[in-house]
């Protein structure tokens, strides 16, 4: 095992970039990704129930027994309401991670993957929270089963006050692009 | 989306160059020139400049041998990238990316083109796990992937010498930059991990140099 030298010269800037993503991280995290539309066109794909309505949901084709769920979660009622739990019959367990990070497209070359729990979302009346790849998924654990393109996979997300959603995912392979969201 | 993405590297390359004060003065000096030529820039990722030097260390490939990353890979076409097996979320997603552009890319940078990938979670990231990854993505590739783990300090010396940020969080938290190191082993280009595979095969022609 050898490793050559660190060139010195190259450390500063890189360290400072960083700095800055981590500046920009947290600006995104206090302003959050939420919207403002109370009265929204719903996509075709929507579920909605008791004010809380969720689409774009599809699951990343997994490479080992972990994979990642991604979808829209908007609060189209008066009150405001809170993710509390989440699970997929394919998964031994499930967990949010990242929610409310900012896009990859917003920090630079010196982005990084992360895994922070999100144990539980508030949704105030007209909040929008989109989970997207470097900014939010649904980590599902210990997947089993075949979950290949073509096959759907169930999510479900459990509100304090809407009740337990039902979602259907669709998978996309490890090969195509991310849906656009 | 693209767009703002090239001009933020840029904004941030440039405002990191004032603040060291590596390049004012013969650009011109203020992040709007350094900006202005990232948006001429050739390329859909974020351009390096300047460029990073292929770098240098061994580590412990897929069937479990010894790797040196540089003599094995000196003067090939090379995309080097770190991460995890058991990343859901950026992880297969770039290595998707990179595998649906070089299956589309032309016919000699197919056939010569070498992926690495090197774990930021070598405790789990076993010479068979990595065998098992990566199948799922070079199935359809003339070249096979590579795959290297290594003890933590190993893995962790070669991000540093690559130059990117040393992972944190038992790896989990981790640079997403695929860097793509051309024939004259000097890498112009990285896409980070939401680069979609159109953009990875414009590039990869431009910077295989
Ligand atoms: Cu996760």
């Amino acid at each position: 095992m050898s490793v050559d030298q660190v060139d010195p010269g190259r450390l500063p800037w890189r360290l400072v970039i960083a700095l800055l993503a981590v500046v920009l991280g947290a600006t995104a995290l206090v302003m959050g990704l939420r919207g403002g539309d109370r009265s929204p066109r719903l996509p075709s794909d929507a579920v909605t129930q008791g004010g809380i309505a969720v689409y774009g949901a599809y699951v990343r084709e997994p490479a080992t027994d972990t994979a990642a769920a991604y979808f829209t979660i908007r609060n189209i009622g008066d009150t405001a309401d809170t993710v509390v739990a989440v699970s997929s019959p394919v998964a031994k367990s499930a967990m949010l991670h990242d929610v409310g990070k900012k896009p990859m497209s917003d920090e630079g070359p010196m982005d990084s993957g992360s895994m922070v729990p999100s144990p539980t979302v508030v949704l105030e009346p007209g909040d929008v929270v989109t989970l997207q790849p470097g900014s939010g998924h649904l980590m599902l654990d210990g997947v089993t089963g075949t979950i290949v393109p073509g096959s759907t996979v169930n999510l479900k997300l459990v509100l304090e006050h809407a009740g337990t959603i039902t979602v259907k995912a669709p998978v996309v392979g490890l090969t195509e692009r991310a849906p656009s969201t | 989306m693209l767009r703002r993405l090239r001009s933020t590297a840029a904004l941030l390359v440039g405002a990191s160059l004032a603040l060291t004060g590596c390049a004012a003065s013969d650009q011109g000096g203020g992040v709007a020139s350094v900006s202005q030529v990232a948006n001429d820039s050739a390329y859909r990722g974020v351009e390096l400049n300047p460029e990073w030097q292929r770098p240098s260390f061994t580590l412990t490939d897929q069937t479990g041998q010894p790797y040196d990353f540089k003599a094995r890979t000196t003067g090939v076409p090379t995309i080097l990238y770190f991460g995890y097996t058991h990343c859901p979320d950026v992880c297969p997603l770039i290595m998707g990316q990179l595998s649906a552009a070089i299956d589309a890319a032309p016919k000699d940078i197919r056939s010569k083109l070498q992926v690495v990938f090197v774990s930021t979670d070598p405790v789990t990231d076993t010479p068979p796990v990595l065998a098992s990854y990566l199948s799922k993505f070079d199935g359809a590739l003339p070249v096979k992937y590579v795959g290297l783990t290594g003890d933590v300090a190993s893995v962790e010396a070669a991000q540093s010498t690559t130059g990117v940020p040393v992972a944190e969080d038992g790896g989990k938290t981790h640079s997403t930059m695929a860097i793509y190191y051309g024939t004259s082993n000097e890498a112009h280009v990285a896409w980070l991990a939401n680069t979609n595979a159109d953009d990875i095969g414009h590039d990869l022609p431009i910077g295989v140099k």
